[in-house]
């Protein structure tokens, strides 16, 4: 690149500013230029978007993880400034080998924290504030304060939640209509091995998270028989040395399972090494202990460099109108070749959160116990509610998972038959914890 | 260099802060400079380039893996060239379970033969027999009906499905998960006769000349000037990085020496002509003994199945150790062809043997034209039906990928021509953006795109747009899939791209062909 006769004044503070090289260079000279396929951008047009991109658009990332860490690096060099980064986890060993704002030094440390100091210090001009906290732990008014939020999580859970957090904030005029300063729109991506997607969810306007759940099935459990009476595997052995044996044998006194704890998996794998001899199973290793114990898909950096960069992409398209957003969700698979595909995903009309959610009907045998049929409610692939907190639509609470006085008032119902509860063909309403919405389900006995 | 190092502390390496153009030359230089590495990437260059085209003439020749990857604007475009690369392990999903139960083995009979289901009263003990041990027993009670035959039309198939039925007793309920995996598709159709046959992309490899058990001509060493191989001192001398940015000079070969420290002694181009003829040594032998036994060796793994830990075990231990059965044949196989063709023994052993036995079915060869050939065949590659199935020969379609990568060819040109990127500079936008129409026609022509002059008119603009610049993102992206090939070739895991892919970063769409 030689030229830098592109009309407009340059950033008064970047230096080095080349349509080519510099950290906004390609931006700025396609901030300056049309064709038929973009839209009309002006010099003047141009010099207020990096203005605003300066010295006002606030920027929420969630995680800081394998995805955070690179949508973190491309925000901060495509010329985001107020960057905002939640992450709840601290460092492990594990994730130095694709998590490249940490160091060896850095382990133990807040994920968050540690991102937006490297950050900080490597990119002049970057202004990143990390929160060490759950998502969950902020409020509407938090939320409401950003233009954007780019999602890198891997918690299924918790996209639900972002996703009906931000259509909570959707106001709407007189004639129901969504007010378009308070849509926030959200780019999400996810990966896993080869395999990953980023998409754009517009709150109220596009389809959201929860239209497409369907799309990430229930991360498959062994069944306790399985595991109890006939393992077969390695991960059988292991599993139940995390699911049956931690509990009976408390070999940390009362502590909790804590997988980032290289003592807590080393008993695990001790256990399920005994387990495995005993039954002549072969397989198991200190490494697939721990995947099996934090349900782990074995991350590919590359493939987090590719979505994040997908997803960074298009914010930057959102902002500075350099050209149109995609329309709206890209899979991509890297297994076999390299594949993508883009695609408009459309709203599902009964979707709980940003449609009319139907009832959801679920059978069970009038004499199995409560216990069993919260069981059968934490697998619906509609639900997956873990946490639930259930009433008829009397008022009658029939169980709450929290908080802990409504949980030990209502646990003795764990044990009761569901006929003793409620009767058949009977509406019951469902909320929880993690899930910011409510289901109506409708239960009939077989 | 020093940023690589930050990242991984292993990183060991030495670069020329110098234009490759300045002492490549010509393929001769090229030859004796590229070769010593086991893969070459090339970015921001185009295939047109003198330079590009001699590195990629001489890395084809050495069959040394060359990644083109480049980023202008909102187009990415990423090219793997590669004479050949023997892929170790595809890793197929759709691969099907080799259980063998089309041809059961005398042990695995025996086994089966030992359940009755008629006596066993408990319900429990029932379901928890392996489906393999149903099938088995009703593969062989159907074959005894039907002169040993296997199912093949609609109606035998039928036929077999109610056998299997008929073995589970009245007592068993209808649901035991063990009947139910005996009576899925994808479990009965390992008993039909189709499933003697070796899947077709499987078959590719066997089915290679080189993979001939008499003559073997992977075996022979590939036509390559030799005497080229590692000729050296006519370089810039490169420097080594070392760590706390106190860079000295060393030559390449101090630093080849010292990058392979440890392990074998041969690098680069000698190392994959190595592994190759290892690769094609053993296939030559797994095809052997397909031609002897009619089919692969036995991988030796089961997959789960509703059924006690015992005889699941039990059954385990049958399939691993007639899979141990199987490769000490191969190996054998191996061993008489190389000594048939003085193939050094150093090269292989028990465990590699046993290795390609178990990925046997995972076996790929992975080949691409080159980089030359493709800019010399005036369109016979995938490209004209890639862009047709991607709507790109379509005037009103301006969402596409695929006229970026006439239009990259295009830029190309215009660069070459006039020592800039089309478009950088303000006042001769107007006269560029004639001009890239002009070269794109002159492209079109030549690749046999049909369609007037409109057809990519406005991406032609768009590409005068971007001017050679540079996004954050766009590189990172591209960046990030190069890597991704560049790991399947070096591990020789995974199915490389094949062999071209644009992006289109306006639409976020892509597409994919083999120019
Ligand atoms: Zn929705």
């Amino acid at each position: 690149m030689q030229s830098t006769s592109s009309p407009g004044q340059p950033p008064p503070d970047v230096p080095g500013w080349s349509p080519g090289g510099s950290l906004w260079g390609g931006l700025g000279h396609l901030l300056r230029h049309s064709s038929p396929l973009s839209q009309q951008l002006s010099p003047e047009a141009a010099a207020d978007t990096e203005s605003f991109l300066r010295t006002q658009c606030k920027l929420l990332i969630i995680g800081a993880g394998g995805l955070g860490c690179e949508l973190l690096k491309n925000a901060a060099l495509s010329g985001f400034r107020d960057i905002h980064v939640i992450d709840l986890d601290t460092i492990d060993l594990t994730n130095l080998n694709r998590q490249f704002l940490f160091r060896t030094k850095d382990v133990g440390e807040p994920k968050a924290t540690v991102a937006a100091d490297f950050v900080n210090n490597r990119i002049p001009g970057a202004n990143v504030t990390p929160y060490h906290a759950n998502i969950m732990d902020f409020d509407k008014d938090f939320y409401r304060q950003f233009h954007l939020v780019i999602a890198g999580l891997d918690s299924i859970d918790a996209r639900r939640w972002l996703n009906a957090m931000l259509y909570s904030l959707v106001e709407r005029d007189d004639e129901g209509n969504p007010v378009q300063e308070t849509i926030i729109p959200l780019i999400d991506g996810g990966t896993e091995g080869f395999q990953g997607q980023a998409r754009i969810i517009i709150p109220s306007l596009s389809s959201c998270f929860e239209c497409t759940l369907s799309l990430f099935p229930p991360a498959k459990n062994f069944p306790l028989c399985t595991i109890a009476n006939t393992p077969r595997l390695p991960e059988h052995c292991i599993e139940y040395a995390n699911a049956v044996l931690w509990d009976k044998m408390k070999p940390f006194g009362n502590s909790k399972l804590d997988t980032d704890k290289p003592e807590h998996t080393n008993w695990l794998f001790e256990q399920a090494k005994e387990r495995a001899d005993h039954f002549g199973i072969k397989g198991v290793t200190y490494r697939l202990t721990q995947g099996v114990a934090k349900n782990i898909i074995p991350a590919v950096a590359s493939s987090n460099a590719i979505v994040a960069a997908a997803c960074a992409n298009e914010a930057v398209k959102m902002i500075t109108s350099i050209a149109n957003n995609m329309d709206n969700y890209m899979m991509y698979n890297g297994r076999y070749g390299v594949y993508t595909y883009t695609y408009r995903n459309e709203k599902r009309p009964d979707c709980p959160v940003c449609g009319a959610p139907a009832l959801v009907k679920v059978t069970a045998k009038g004499e199995s116990t409560l216990a069993e049929f919260l069981e059968t409610i934490a697998g619906h692939p509609e639900l997956r509610s873990r946490k639930p907190f259930l009433r008829t639509s009397t008022g009658k609470t029939l169980y709450a998972a929290a908080p802990a006085h409504l949980r030990k008032a209502t646990e003795g119902n764990l044990d009761k038959k569901l006929e003793d509860l409620i009767s058949s063909n009977m509406e019951l309403t469902l909320s929880d914890k993690d899930l910011p919405f409510i289901r109506t389900v409708y239960v009939s006995f077989i | 260099m020093e940023a690589m190092h930050e990242l991984n502390d292993v990183v060991d390496g030495a670069y020329i802060p110098q234009d490759v153009s300045s002492f490549i030359r010509n393929e001769e230089d090229a030859s004796s400079f590229f070769t010593r590495f086991s893969v070459v990437i090339i970015t921001q260059m185009g295939s047109i380039d003198p330079t590009v085209q001699c590195i990629s003439s001489a890395c084809f020749r050495a069959n040394v893996p060359v990644l083109l990857v480049r980023a202008n604007g909102l187009v990415g475009f990423l090219r793997v060239q590669a004479r050949e690369v023997c892929i170790l392990d595809a890793k197929d999903d759709a691969a099907a379970p080799d259980l063998r139960l089309h041809s059961p083995f005398k042990e695995l009979e025996e086994f089966a033969s030992k359940f009755n289901f008629n006596e066993i009263q408990d319900t429990t003990v029932l379901s928890h027999i392996p489906f393999v041990v149903i099938l088995v027993q009703a593969i062989a009670q159907y074959r005894k009906q039907h002169g040993g035959q296997l199912p093949s039309s609609r109606p035998q198939k039928e036929e077999f499905k109610e056998v299997v039925k008929s073995i589970r007793p009245s007592c068993c309920p209808d649901a035991a998960e063990n009947f139910e995996e005996a009576l899925k598709g994808s479990n009965l159709r390992l008993c039909y006769a189709s499933a003697r046959e070796v899947p077709s992309s499987t078959r590719a490899v066997f089915c290679d000349a080189k993979s001939n058990p008499i003559t073997v001509s992977g075996l022979q060493p590939e036509s390559c000037d030799s005497s080229q191989l590692g000729r050296k001192g006519a370089f810039p001398e490169a420097i080594r990085y070392v760590k706390l940015s106190k860079a000295s000079s060393t030559t390449l070969a101090e630093s080849e020496s010292n990058l392979v420290q440890g392990g074998s002694t041969i690098a680069g181009a000698a190392r994959i002509a190595n592994d190759c003829r290892v690769f094609w040594l053993h296939v030559a032998a797994i095809r052997d003994f397909m031609e002897r036994f009619g089919c692969l060796p036995l991988q030796g793994s089961l997959p789960d199945m509703a059924a006690d830990t015992e005889s699941y075990v039990s059954l385990q231990k049958l399939y691993s150790s007639k899979a141990r059965d199987d490769a000490r044949i191969v190996a054998q196989c191996v061993n008489e062809i190389a000594d048939r063709h003085a193939v050094d023994a150093e090269d292989f052993d028990e465990e590699s043997v046993r290795l390609f036995c178990k990925n046997a079915s995972s076996l790929r060869v992975y080949r691409t034209k080159s980089i030359v050939e493709e800019i010399e065949s005036r369109g016979k590659g995938g490209f004209k039906a890639a862009a047709e199935m991607d709507g790109a020969l379509d005037a009103s379609q301006n969402g596409t990928a695929a006229p970026y990568y006439a239009l990259l060819r295009a830029a190309d040109q215009f660069r070459l021509e006039h020592g800039r990127e089309a478009g950088s500079v303000a006042e001769m936008r107007e006269a560029d953006d004639s001009l890239i129409c002009e070269y794109l026609s002159a492209v079109k022509e030549d690749i046999g795109i049909p369609g007037t002059a409109l057809l990519w008119r406005d991406q032609a603009t768009e590409m005068v747009r971007y001017a050679g610049s540079e996004l954050h993102n766009v590189c990172a992206f591209m960046g990030g899939i190069a890597a991704q090939e560049v790991t399947k070739i070096l591990t020789r895991q995974f199915m490389p791209l094949d062999n071209t892919l644009i992006v289109n970063f306006a639409q976020q769409t892509s597409v994919t062909f083999a120019a």
